[in-house]
C-alpha cells in the first residue's frame, strides 16, 4: 500500500492553523481555558482553606470571569455571553467526568453490567442523575438548542433566570419560558429512564 | 418521548396559564383538535411540570477535591489542544505536600503534574510527581507502584535520575527524585536533528544507564526522549524508571506539545499488550536513536490506534531517505534495535553499546545488514512497488516458457519473437514508471496527486500490452487476458483506499472499452451481450471492493476514537 504516513501529516499543524484564522467557533478556544481556570482556582481554594471541600459553582464561575476578563492578555472573547456558555459548558464536562469516575470506581470498572440504578431526582450530587441528565440534555439540545443553553447556565454555571437572560440577550419571559418547559421535557425524559 | 417542536412548546405553555383543571382540559381539546398523540405529549409534559418541583432548581456543588484532580481539559478530549497563554502558574505556590514545599511546577502530564520542591529536613532541591488522583485505580495498582518505587529507588546510576521517596497526600500519591537542571532530550530534539556522531554518544551513555538498571532486574517500560533528561553538561539522565508506564500513559501530552501521547517508542510486543522485558527497552533505545538522527520517531499516526498499527504492522523509514548524511553503519544499528522480532534485536543494551562504540571507534559493527533481510524489509516497507514488480517479473518469466514452447513447435518464430520482445519492454517501461511514482511518494509524501496517478496508469499499461498482444498475434484468445483487468482491480485494495480502487476501476472500464472497439466489431457482434456482462462485471466489482475498502477505512476510524 501506499506508506499511510500520508494521511497522518500535517495534522497538528492544521489544527492550530484554522484556530488561529478564526475557523473555529470562539467558545470553543474558550473552554479549555475556562476549564483550566476552574480548576486552578479550586486547588487554589484547597490551598487556602482547606477545610471547605466544596462550593456553589456559580461562586466559582464568577470568580473565573473575574479573573480572565481582567487579565492584560487581549480577550479573545467579547462578550459575556461566551464566557458564561463556555465556563457552563467547562461545568457541566467536570461535573459528568467525575460522576463518571465515581461511577465506574463504584462499579469496579466493571462497564459491561448493565446500569439498573435508579435516579435520584432529590440529590443533584448523585452521579446516575448527573449523567443521565447530560444524555438527556444532549438529546434536548438537538431539537431546541436554545433551551439546553439556559439549562446549562442554570443548572451548572447556577446563574440567575435574570442573568441568563443577560447572558443570552434575550428577554426575562423568554428565558422563564424555555426555563419552565425544560424542566417539564427533561424530568418526564428521566422518569421514562427510571421507568425502563 | 416527548418531541420539543414548537407546537408542543406553545401548546405547553398556553396551557401552563390556565389554572383552573378543567379548562385547561378544555383547552387542550380545542388546541390539540383530534391529535391524540400531540394532546399525550403536552400532557405528560403538564404532569411532569407538575411533579418536578424543586428538580434543577439547586445547583450541584463541587467538590472541590475532586475538581482541583480533574484531569486537565486536553485529557478529557485528546485530539484539540489550544495553546494556553502563561497564566501565573506559581501564584499558588509554595504550598506544603508533607515534607516538601512546592516551589514551581516545571512538567505538566496528562496524569501528573511535576514541581521543583525543596525537601524541608534535608533542605535540598527535589523534583516531585504529585499523581492526579484515580490514575492508580485500586489497591493492587497502588501496591505495585510502591513496590516499583522502591526497586527503583536502589538504583545508582550517573545516567539515572534516583527516586527518593514515595508517598501519599492527602490522598494523591506522589515520589520525589533529583531535581535535574537542564533540558528533556525531546526538548533537544525539537530544536533539531543532532550530528550522527553526537546522537550516537548520546545513545551509548543512554544505553549503558539502562543496561545497570536491567542488571537490576529493572525494565523501564517507557523510554521516550522525553524521559531522558540533559542535564547542564549535557549528560544524559533517565527518569520514571519502573514508574513511567504505570503512572503516566502519556507524558508527552504536553512536554512536547504534541495532541496525543502516542506509542511512538513503543516496541510492537508492548503495542500488542504483550509480557515485555529488556528487549522492550533496547527497541526504545533504537527508537531514541532514531529520533536523535531524523527528528522524528520511527512510527507516527495521528491517532493512537494508527500509531499502533503501523508499530505493529509497517517497517519504519530507512533514516538514510530522510537523510543522507546519515553513516550507513550507524543507521544498521537503529534498524537492528527496530527490529519487529525481539530476538533479532541486540539482546542486551551492552551489545547495543558496544556496537556504537565500535561505530565510535571507526571499527566494523556487527549489525551488517544481509540482501535476504533488505529484500524481505523493502517488500514490507514498499509493498505495491515490490508486488508490481513481482508480478512484472513473474509475466516475463511466462512469456519467455510460453516462447519456448513455440520454439519447440516451430510455430511462427520471428513473428512471436517481435511480439514477445515488445511485451517484455511494455512491462519494463511499466515497471519504471512504477518506481518512479514509488520514489516520488517517499519524497512529496502527496496525499493524491501521486497515489492517483499511480492507480489511473496501472490500467493504461495493461491496455496498451493487451492492446500490442491483439495487434501482433492477431487470432490470439485475446478475450481470456481480459480477465487480468479484474486482477488489477483486485489488487488495487491494497492501496487500502476507496478513491483509488474506484479510479482504477474506471480506468480498468475505459481500457476494456477501447479494447473492445478495436478487437471485437466483427467476431462478437453477434453477441453485445455478452460484451456488456463482462464490463459490467468489472464495474461491480470495483464498486464493491470500494464499498469494502471504504468500509475498513470507517471501522479503523471509529475505533480509534
Amino acid at each position: 500500500m501506499f506508506p499511510s504516513i500520508l494521511a497522518s501529516m500535517n495534522d497538528v499543524t492544521s489544527i492550530l492553523k484554522a484556530i488561529q484564522q478564526g475557523e473555529q467557533a470562539a467558545s470553543e478556544q474558550l473552554l479549555p481555558l475556562v476549564y483550566d481556570e476552574l480548576r486552578r482556582l479550586a486547588q487554589a481554594r484547597m490551598a487556602h482553606e482547606p477545610s471547605e471541600h466544596t462550593m456553589q459553582p456559580t461562586a466559582l464561575v464568577h470568580e473565573a470571569y473575574i479573573r480572565l476578563v481582567d487579565t492584560k492578555n487581549p480577550q479573545t472573547w467579547n462578550s459575556k455571553g461566551h464566557f458564561f456558555a463556555a465556563a457552563a459548558n467547562a461545568m457541566r464536562r467536570i461535573l459528568i467526568e467525575n460522576a463518571r469516575q465515581k461511577k465506574s470506581l463504584r462499579r469496579g470498572g466493571d462497564r459491561r453490567r448493565v446500569d439498573v440504578e435508579k435516579i435520584d431526582f432529590e440529590d443533584p450530587n448523585d452521579a446516575t442523575f448527573l449523567t443521565a441528565l447530560d444524555a438527556s440534555l444532549e438529546q434536548l439540545a438537538e431539537e431546541s438548542p436554545i433551551v439546553a443553553q439556559v439549562v446549562n447556565l442554570r443548572f451548572f454555571a447556577g446563574l440567575s433566570i435574570e442573568q441568563a437572560s443577560e447572558v443570552l440577550d434575550i428577554s426575562v419571559r423568554t428565558v422563564n419560558r424555555h426555563w419552565s418547559f425544560a424542566k417539564a421535557w427533561l424530568y418526564s425524559r428521566l422518569v421514562d429512564m427510571n421507568d425502563n | 418521548m416527548p418531541k420539543a417542536n414548537a407546537n408542543v412548546k406553545d401548546i405547553f405553555h398556553a396551557a401552563l396559564e390556565i389554572a383552573a383543571a378543567d379548562e385547561r382540559s378544555n383547552f387542550l381539546d380545542q388546541a390539540c383538535s383530534d391529535d391524540t398523540k400531540l394532546r399525550a405529549q403536552v400532557a405528560v409534559l403538564l404532569e411532569s411540570y407538575k411533579q418536578a418541583g424543586n428538580f434543577l432548581e439547586q445547583c450541584p456543588e463541587m467538590l472541590l477535591v475532586d475538581l482541583s484532580a480533574t484531569t486537565d481539559y486536553a485529557a478529557t478530549r485528546p485530539p484539540r489542544r489550544i495553546e494556553r497563554p502563561n497564566f501565573p502558574v506559581d501564584e499558588l505556590l509554595p504550598r506544603q505536600v508533607s515534607d516538601y514545599e512546592l516551589l514551581e511546577k516545571i512538567a505538566h502530564g496528562g496524569m501528573g503534574v511535576v514541581y521543583r520542591a525543596r525537601q524541608i529536613s534535608l533542605n535540598r532541591i527535589v523534583a516531585i510527581k504529585m499523581i492526579l488522583s484515580g490514575q492508580l485505580a485500586g489497591q493492587d495498582e497502588v501496591k505495585r507502584f510502591y513496590i516499583e518505587a522502591e526497586a527503583a529507588g536502589k538504583l545508582d546510576h550517573a545516567g539515572i535520575v534516583s527516586v527518593f521517596d514515595v508517598g501519599c497526600f492527602e490522598e494523591q500519591h506522589y515520589y520525589s527524585m533529583a531535581f535535574v537542571d537542564g533540558k528533556s532530550l525531546a526538548a533537544r530534539i525539537k530544536e533539531g536533528v543532532m550530528a550522527p556522531r553526537e546522537a550516537a554518544m548520546l545513545a551509548k551513555k543512554i544505553a549503558d544507564a539502562i543496561q545497570a538498571a536491567h542488571d537490576q532486574g529493572i525494565v523501564h517500560r517507557d523510554l521516550k526522549p522525553g524521559n531522558v533528561l540533559l542535564d547542564s553538561r549535557g549528560e544524559p539522565r533517565i527518569t520514571d524508571f519502573g514508574l513511567a508506564k504505570r503512572v503516566e500513559g502519556d507524558s508527552n501530552l504536553t512536554t512536547t506539545g504534541m495532541v496525543l501521547g502516542t506509542p511512538s517508542y513503543m516496541p510492537p510486543e508492548q503495542a500488542a499488550g504483550k509480557e515485555i522485558d529488556a528487549a522492550a527497552d533496547v527497541y526504545s533505545l533504537g527508537a531514541i536513536l532514531y529520533a536523535m538522527l531524523t527528528g522524528r520517531p520511527p512510527f507516527e499516526g495521528k491517532s493512537q490506534l494508527e500509531t499502533l498499527m503501523r508499530v505493529l504492522q509497517e517497517e519504519p523509514t530507512i533514516p538514510r531517505q530522510l537523510d543522507r548524511n546519515i553513516p550507513k553503519d550507524l543507521e544498521a544499528i537503529c534498524l537492528k534495535c527496530l527490529e519487529k522480532n525481539a530476538a533479532d534485536r541486540y539482546l542486551t543494551a551492552t551489545d547495543l553499546s558496544e556496537d556504537l562504540q565500535r561505530f565510535l571507534a571507526g571499527e566494523p559493527i556487527r549489525a551488517r545488514n544481509d540482501w535476504r533481510r533488505r529484500i524481505r524489509k523493502w517488500t514490507i516497507r514498499e509493498p505495491v512497488l515490490a508486488a508490481h514488480l513481482a508480478v512484472t517479473m513473474v509475466l516475463v518469466a511466462i512469456l519467455a516458457f510460453n516462447y519456448w514452447i513455440w520454439q519447440e513447435n516451430g510455430i511462427g518464430k520471428e513473428y512471436n519473437f517481435r511480439l514477445l520482445l515488445g511485451t517484455i519492454r511494455i512491462l519494463l517501461g511499466w515497471a519504471l514508471v512504477v518506481m518512479i511514482f514509488q520514489k516520488a511518494q517517499n519524497v512529496f509524501q502527496t496525499k493524491s496527486v501521486i497515489p492517483f496517478s499511480w492507480a489511473a496508469i496501472n490500467p493504461i499499461f495493461m491496455t496498451i500490452a493487451l492492446r500490442w498482444n491483439g495487434r501482433i498475434g492477431e487470432g490470439e484468445p485475446l478475450a481470456w487476458l481480459m480477465s487480468l483487468y479484474f486482477l488489477l482491480i483486485v489488487t488495487s485494495c491494497f492501496f487500502r483506499r476507496a478513491e483509488l480502487v474506484v479510479i482504477t476501476t474506471i480506468f480498468s472500464l475505459c481500457g476494456y472499452g477501447v479494447l473492445v472497439n478495436l478487437y471485437f466489431e466483427e467476431s462478437v457482434q453477434h453477441y453485445p451481450s455478452y460484451l456488456v456482462i463482462f464490463g459490467f462485471n468489472l464495474a461491480v466489482v470495483g464498486f464493491l471492493l470500494g464499498l469494502l475498502t471504504l468500509r475498513m477505512k470507517r471501522l479503523a476510524e471509529q475505533n480509534s476514537t
